[in-house]
């Protein structure tokens, strides 16, 4: 081969080593598109209607008198809605529509699947009243807890099948000359632990109640006793909402009931511009004036035992309306908001 | 010369070559990171949801119990893309509330529906005697937050004056703020004046109760009396009984009624028009299980305490809700004494003094009615009710009326779900 051939063959090479150096440098490629959108987000949750924690309770009936009762120290109350009520276990159920708190039993028409647990009671102190079970029931929702608790009074045990709705009412005994007190009342105690127990479990009402005091044994210990009365809370529309600790009970934050109407053996109280006749329960607290022992009362002539106030703060959590039969059953219905943020409630 | 030839055809060739294969460019970069994808699906939180559409009715009042305009049958919505109309009413969700203090705040505080919604007379009772207030029209507003369902009404009322056959002017209705519901009149001197009259009598009490058995007869006497002026002769002043002798001026007032209903069918407007607004004591009845809300909102009886009374309707009657009323009847005893009177009474307001204002009648201002002192040569008024303070599910309703320039505006507030079993749910 000569020279020349060499050489052409050598630019040649050159020539396509010179083009494949300078022309693969072809133009950048246009931008890939834009990625795939993310994955969608999660759903949102449902406001959650969780059930309370189970608890136990303790309940307490009165007919009439401040001593006697008759109760059920320790009574379970289940969440649980498949559980099965009994004599010493309540069982409540979420309710998709509230019930109406008045007092009157609305069946399955207000408290859905709520069943009744037919409570067995005994005496506890004092003589035996004769209130031998309660019917309750026991529903809530995401903001209530609502509670129907219902006894018949007992004729056969010499205490007295009335409403007692005028507790220590005066009345003028003109062969005397005296004005006499009369009337007691019915009450319904139910009590929860709050905090600090270390026995509530096994002793429930017993670890605050020793028969006639309440109080907790040790410090720290607090219960929620709600505190239902025939005459001194009936007529406010909620019940008594107190807090049992060591030092004994008191009422809740807040302002109470009734203010006694008594000043040595008269009363202090009455209507304003009462007629001779007297008056009747409810004496409110914007009708009240000093008694007047001059006015020319008339024979039986009434006055009520209590000045009426409407309550409030803590005190009044607890919505509570009754109502009473001929056939002498008592229906209270209650609803408190599951968590009050008060520390002298019980949260459920 | 061929060397060149196939010289200059190898080169070519080769820059061919090198033109098909050296001209693929490199890939490009890779291109920009998507966008963000969409916001997934919300959850089914029923309280964040817009309440439910439903059917519902309004009815208005001017000073009497019976004479009432409304309309039965309006629509609510809360799809803010829907257009309002006469009976449509579109509820705009709303981020700030509205006040509620009797001022339209309009588009501002409500959002941008309104509706004139129509009212009609409704002479239920075919009363010849009721007159149509005359209230044709009147403004609904309405909206919604995750907690409550807000409404407004807005009427305006007239005053209606004709000549009678004797030339004397006659309201038949007015256009006042009338909110002294059920006023109680003690007017002895209008009283005698009718015993003249009659001319049965020489005393009082005779003539007031001659088919009574009355124990006060000698307590006022009545002697034939000179004329005029009429004197009236006492056997004392201090023992002038006004026991026997009040009377229920019978005035209305003006109201306003929200009825809400679960059921699409209208048979349940008649029969809740039918209980509020007759007196006749006819009794209709809703079908088992359905369940009336009603918000009454009265210038006299709920307007002072900023609620609207609850009540509601089953096929058990015509129910409040539970717990405390926001007044209390200062009724008559079956021997006509009012239960409550002003502690500045007796005589606050007289006939020769009209322009006394004795509502509302605070329950911290009343006291026990007592008989003495009444004045007995005019007029004396107490109300006929006494303003107390609501609570319970009876003071669900937040109301607040404000009247100006013969125009009522009402806004209502309520929880879309109270947890009370007497309350429809929003």
């Amino acid at each position: 081969m000569s020279v020349g051939k060499l050489a052409v063959i050598a630019i040649v090479l050159l020539l396509m080593a010179g083009l494949v150096i300078v022309g693969c440098e072809g133009d950048t490629g246009p931008q890939g598109p834009g990625g795939l959108p993310g994955d969608e987000g999660d759903p949102g949750q449902d406001r959650p209607v969780a059930p309370a924690a189970d608890r136990s309770f303790g309940i307490m009936i009165t007919n009439s008198t401040e001593t006697d009762f008759n109760g059920a120290s320790l009574v379970e109350l289940t969440f649980n809605a498949g559980a099965t009520p009994s004599a010493t276990k309540v069982a409540a159920v979420e309710l998709s529509k509230a019930p109406t708190i008045d007092g009157i039993d609305g069946g399955a028409a207000e408290w859905g699947s709520a069943p009744v647990a037919t409570v067995t009671l005994a005496n506890i102190s004092g003589s035996d009243n004769g209130i031998s079970e309660a019917r309750i029931r026991a529903g809530y929702d995401s903001d209530y807890f609502y509670m129907q608790v219902s006894w018949r009074e007992d004729s056969n045990t010499g205490f007295a099948v009335a409403a007692d709705i005028t507790k220590n009412q005066w009345v003028n005994d003109l062969e005397s000359g005296d004005w006499l007190q009369r009337g007691g009342e019915d009450k319904l105690y139910l009590t929860w632990e709050i905090s600090g127990f270390t026995t509530w479990d096994s002793q429930g009402l017993d670890a605050i109640f020793d028969g006639s005091d309440f109080a907790t044994s040790g410090q720290g210990e607090a219960a929620d006793l709600w505190v239902w009365q025939s005459t001194e809370t009936n007529y406010s529309g909620y019940l008594a909402d107190m807090v049992v600790t060591q030092t004994g009970l008191a009422l809740d934050l807040g302002s109470g009931f009734v203010m006694e109407n008594i000043e040595g053996t008269l009363p202090k109280y009455m209507a304003s511009n009462s007629p001779e006749s007297g008056s009747s329960y409810p004496l409110r607290s914007f009708e009240f004036t000093a008694f007047d022992s001059t006015i020319d009362w008339e024979k039986d002539a009434t006055i009520p035992g209590y000045v009426f106030f409407e309550p409030s703060g803590s005190t009044a959590d607890v919505q509570a309306e009754a109502t009473f039969t001929a056939a002498g059953t008592w229906t209270v219905e209650l609803r408190r908001l599951r968590n009050t943020s008060n520390s002298d409630d019980t949260v459920f | 010369m061929r060397k060149w030839y196939l010289f200059l055809f190898g080169a070519l060739l080769l820059g061919a070559l090198a033109l098909v294969v050296g001209c693929e460019g490199g890939e490009g970069p890779t291109g920009e990171k998507g966008p963000k994808g969409p916001t997934g699906p919300g959850g089914i939180d029923v309280s964040a949801q817009p309440p439910t559409d439903r059917y519902f009715s309004v009815g208005i009042t001017n000073g009497t119990m019976t004479g009432v305009t409304g309309v039965k049958h309006l629509f609510i919505t809360f799809d803010s893309t829907t257009e309002s109309s006469r009976d449509t009413i579109v509820a705009d969700y709303v981020s700030n509330p509205p006040l509620i203090d009797g001022f339209d705040g309009e588009e501002p505080e409500w959002g941008e529906h309104s509706s004139k919604i129509q009212l009609d007379f409704m002479n239920l009772q075919q009363d010849m005697t009721l007159h149509d207030p005359n209230i044709y029209q009147a403004v609904c507003r309405a909206a919604y937050d995750e907690e409550y369902l807000y409404l407004l009404l807005q009427w305006k009322e007239i005053n209606i004056t004709i000549k009678t056959a004797d030339g004397r002017d006659s309201t038949l209705v007015d256009d006042s703020k009338s909110d002294d519901f059920n006023e109680l009149v003690l007017d002895i001197p209008n009283v005698i004046e009718e015993c003249d009259t009659l001319g049965v009598c020489d005393t009082l009490f005779t003539a007031l109760r001659t088919d009574s058995v009355i124990d006060y007869v000698d307590t006022i006497y009545y002697p034939p009396p000179p004329e005029p002026p009429l004197i009236i002769y006492y056997d004392t002043v201090w023992t002038v009984d006004t026991t026997c002798i009040w009377t229920s001026t019978g005035k209305g007032e003006d109201r306003a009624v929200v009825i809400w209903s679960e059921a699409d069918e209208p048979t349940w407007a008649d029969v809740a028009f039918n209980l509020l607004f007759r007196d006749d004591g006819y009794q209709p009845s809703l079908p088992a299980g359905m369940t009336i809300d009603i918000w009454q909102w009265g210038a006299s009886t709920s307007n002072p305490v900023c609620v609207a009374d609850d009540w509601f309707l089953t096929d058990g009657g015509l129910l409040f809700d539970a717990g405390g009323a926001p007044y209390l009847d200062n009724y008559l005893f079956p021997d006509s004494m009012p239960r409550y009177m002003h502690r500045e009474d007796p005589n606050r307001k007289t006939y020769s003094e009209p322009g006394v204002r004795i509502y509302p009648l605070w329950y911290y201002d009343a006291v026990g009615y007592f008989w003495r002192g009444w004045a007995v040569n005019r007029a004396v008024y107490v109300p006929g009710i006494v303003t107390s303070i609501p609570s319970e599910s009876r003071a669900d309703v937040y109301a607040r009326g404000v009247y100006h320039d013969a125009v009522w505006t009402v806004e209502f507030r309520r929880a879309r779900r109270t947890h009370s079993a007497d309350d429809l749910v929003f």
